[in-house]
């Protein structure tokens, strides 16, 4: 058996990786819209699948420090939400007799979902202060300069008084869509060059994250 | 206006109330309460997430395979249940494998096709003899070197940011190997765009999220407003 499973080790993935990454990496250069579709039709199928068995990773994760620590209040929360949800989801979708009076997923979304989320954002605003502000007081630097100003120009800008100025609107113009734009789209074109090296390492099985 | 509520919604608002409340607490303090209403949030995402990628994605698509597709494609998704257990992992690399490639060409074939090619062809907009043949003809010149100093600041900032981040450095003897001299000169130049552009998407951000707390500092007045009023 040990030597069975010795036999699925790196290379066999390494061979399915490169095979499947080539072939589609051809659909893009010769004229195979339809083998493309077929693919990522399929692929799709295994990424969902992947992703529920991530989702069935975290709620084990979960039940075991449940099963180990009594007082794992946080985890016994998540055990539950994450259950109830994904049942009532899928009861609502496969059956006709949910009842109306039952908390349903769009009871779920609405009033769990989105106030934790937005307050988690309304957070976020305070901790963005104190990031700033430990920018200019722990590392001061002629970047950290430019930046705080530009943060101070441009959140003027979008004020009432600013966009009430045309010299308001000419700096924040000049800032945004200038100089901005420049920094951003070098960032962009980096992000991509980046993501392009990384997918090339795997496709030539330098990097091998699929296990091995 | 509390009688005209059903009772779902009721319990729905008090429970939201509670969580926003818990959440915003963290901003003194990290504490018990907020880290639970977190993990509710994260069982809810992951609950919804994985049913909706069951119901609108899996069996949808599973239903118009024929039956050979099908059963190799449940194959496939047991060989990569297999990745759950240490003890099994190694069974499921084949299949974990065949994921990754198709995502990693997806990824290069979205980068060249999605990202690299239109930013880089977008980067020469601002010099169409077209665009400035249009304005001096119309009589704004001005404009057209309006268009011409914008698309410099662009191209410039576009190739010093990405000379910020070239790391090749000359190897010398008994010495730290140090970048060339030139690149050194206009990675500068790329950390005053990068500074810029971060201090752009920073106030960007910021004025996101302050929307986001005032919205929620104003739900929770509401809520305490139409319980005073409601008694």
């Amino acid at each position: 058996m040990k030597k069975f499973i010795s036999n699925f080790r790196a290379p066999l993935g390494m061979i399915f990786a490169i095979s499947a990454g080539l072939i589609m990496l051809m659909t893009y250069v010769l004229p195979l819209d339809g083998l493309r579709a077929i693919i990522l039709n399929i692929v799709m199928i295994g990424a969902a699948a992947a992703l529920v068995i991530g989702v069935f990773n975290l709620l084990a994760v979960h039940v075991k420090r449940v099963e180990e620590d009594n007082k794992a209040l946080g985890s016994l929360v998540l055990i539950l939400a994450l259950v109830i949800t994904f049942v009532v989801t899928l009861l609502q979708e496969y059956t006709g007799f949910y009842p109306d009076w039952l908390p349903g997923s769009d009871w779920l979304l609405t009033y769990i979902q989105v106030p934790v989320e937005s307050a988690l954002m309304g957070v976020m605003a305070v901790t963005l202060v104190y990031a700033a502000a430990r920018i200019v007081t722990q590392r001061p630097s002629i970047f950290s300069m430019i930046f705080v100003l530009t943060l101070l120009v441009t959140m003027i800008a979008s004020t009432q008084f600013g966009m009430d100025s045309n010299l308001g609107q000419s700096v924040q113009t000049f800032i945004s869509h200038g100089l901005a734009s420049g920094g951003a789209r070098g960032i962009i074109i980096g992000v991509a060059l980046g993501t392009i090296a990384t997918g090339l390492r795997i496709l030539m099985g330098f990097d091998r994250p699929y296990g091995g | 206006m509390l009688i005209e509520m059903t009772l779902l919604d009721l319990i729905g608002m008090l429970v939201s109330f509670v969580l926003t409340v818990l959440v915003l607490l963290y901003a003194f303090d990290d504490n018990a309460l907020f880290r639970v209403a977190v993990y509710l949030f994260v069982g809810v995402a992951a609950g919804y997430a994985s049913a909706v990628a069951l119901k609108d994605v899996i069996f949808p698509r599973m239903f118009g395979l024929e039956r050979d597709q099908l059963l190799l494609v449940l194959l496939w998704i047991v060989l990569l249940a297999m990745k759950l257990s240490p003890r099994t992992a190694r069974i499921g690399n084949p299949a974990a494998g065949l994921l990754v490639g198709v995502g990693a060409a997806v990824a290069v074939g979205g980068s060249i096709q999605g990202t690299l090619i239109p930013q880089v062809l977008a980067a020469g907009d601002f010099f169409a003899p077209s665009l400035m043949r249009q304005s001096f003809q119309a009589g704004f010149a001005g404009q057209g070197i309006g268009y011409l100093i914008r698309g410099l600041a662009i191209l410039v900032g576009t190739v010093a940011t990405l000379a910020h981040f070239h790391f090749g450095a000359k190897p010398a003897p008994n010495q730290i190997p140090q970048r060339y001299h030139l690149i050194e000169i206009i990675s500068k130049v790329g950390q005053f765009f990068i500074a810029v552009t971060f201090g752009v998407i920073f106030a960007g951000i910021y004025s996101a999220t302050l929307t986001a707390l005032v919205e929620r500092l104003a739900f929770i007045y509401q809520v305490i407003q139409l319980f005073i009023s409601g008694l």
